[in-house]
């Protein structure tokens, strides 16, 4: 007997359209890694990207009617996320600009999120904050992911060509950023010394 | 470092959001929470918030009713068209129309029959 993790995405597609829960919570085990991946890539915060997500998801949902071509569920899932990574970007920086006192800036940090991400993950993702848009998608979706150059090529409407000249770069600053003596005692300032250096190659 | 070392992929393992299963189904849990009344609202059976329907859709739901009541109009009228018609089209013709017209039908009958009518048959008539 198949189970409901072996439908393709179209059937999960139409059986949302028709408000299964089962079939949109495969949806979005499917495919929530990629999409962290793009926000991460695009917000460089773990926690910006984990709310962007989750807002993705619902928006996909209110608009899933739209989806004209359900067996590319996933190209169209990460069209809404870089929109609304985008958006959320947008409304940070005003935010931040107009938020004169900081008080807001720390009453949205969840602390609870940091402490259960791991200290690794946290210098990983700082050192992916050093790096442009572009190289930190292209490595995040080629590295994480398992994309290949064409698909990301696609997906950011660049060449072929670019996105393996961005990845070899990124590889190259994010091993200087994680490397040495800090992969056994992480401190925060070593890492920032060693940004600037890294930062030549951009 | 060398060419090779740099073609080796990155280990993001320690950013995969899957990888802690029970943070992840918390992840999931918090979307499903969200999207609850939206599905719901998407079952057919859901009267809060029925389903937009296309044009075809909305013709398409209207074509039956509509087929039943032109059936019904039409068996109607082909009945009260067959009850307008008379069983004979000789006789009561002539008397009907001298009725309508408002002639007494026993005065209409003597003239269609061409017979002289007899006195006691005036007075009954006055």
């Amino acid at each position: 007997m198949s189970e409901i993790s072996d439908i393709g995405d179209t059937a999960l597609v139409e059986l949302t359209r028709a408000g299964d829960e089962r079939a949109f919570g495969l949806l979005i085990r499917r495919h929530y890694r990629v999409a962290f991946a793009i926000a991460l890539g695009l917000l460089g915060e773990r926690a910006d990207a984990e709310d962007v997500c989750q807002d993705a998801f619902i928006r996909a949902l209110e608009k899933i009617d739209e989806c004209r071509d359900p067996d590319r569920f996933a190209g169209w899932l990460l069209r809404i996320v870089r929109n609304r990574a985008h958006n959320y970007r947008s409304y940070e920086q005003v935010r931040k600009a107009g938020d004169l006192d900081g008080a807001n800036l720390a009453s949205r940090a969840d602390p609870g999120r940091d402490l259960e991400t791991s200290d690794l993950g946290r210098r990983l993702a700082k050192a992916l904050a050093t790096l442009p848009d572009v190289p930190r998608q292209i490595v995040l979706l080629h590295d994480m992911e398992g994309w290949k150059h064409r698909e990301i090529a696609d997906l950011l409407d660049i060449s072929e060509g670019m996105s393996r000249q961005h990845l070899f770069v990124a590889r190259k600053k994010l091993r200087t950023l994680l490397a040495g003596p800090t992969q056994t005692q992480p401190s925060a300032a070593p890492l920032e010394s060693r940004v600037a250096e890294a930062n030549g190659d951009y | 470092m060398s060419e090779h070392e740099q073609d080796k992929p990155i280990d993001f393992a320690g950013l995969d959001p899957t990888l802690d299963e029970v943070r992840f189904q918390g992840t999931v849990r918090r979307i499903l929470d969200e999207a609850r009344p939206i599905l719901a609202g998407r079952r057919p059976d859901s009267v809060e918030h029925p389903r937009e329907l296309s044009a075809v859709a909305a013709i398409g739901s209207w074509w039956r009713p509509l087929t039943a009541a032109a059936a019904a109009l039409a068996l109607g009228s082909a009945t009260l068209l067959s009850g307008a018609q008379p069983a004979d089209d000789t006789a009561g013709d002539t008397t009907g129309f001298a009725e309508a017209m408002g002639i007494p039908s026993v005065l209409a009958g003597w003239v269609q029959t061409e017979e002289a009518p007899a006195t006691s048959e005036l007075f009954e008539l006055y």
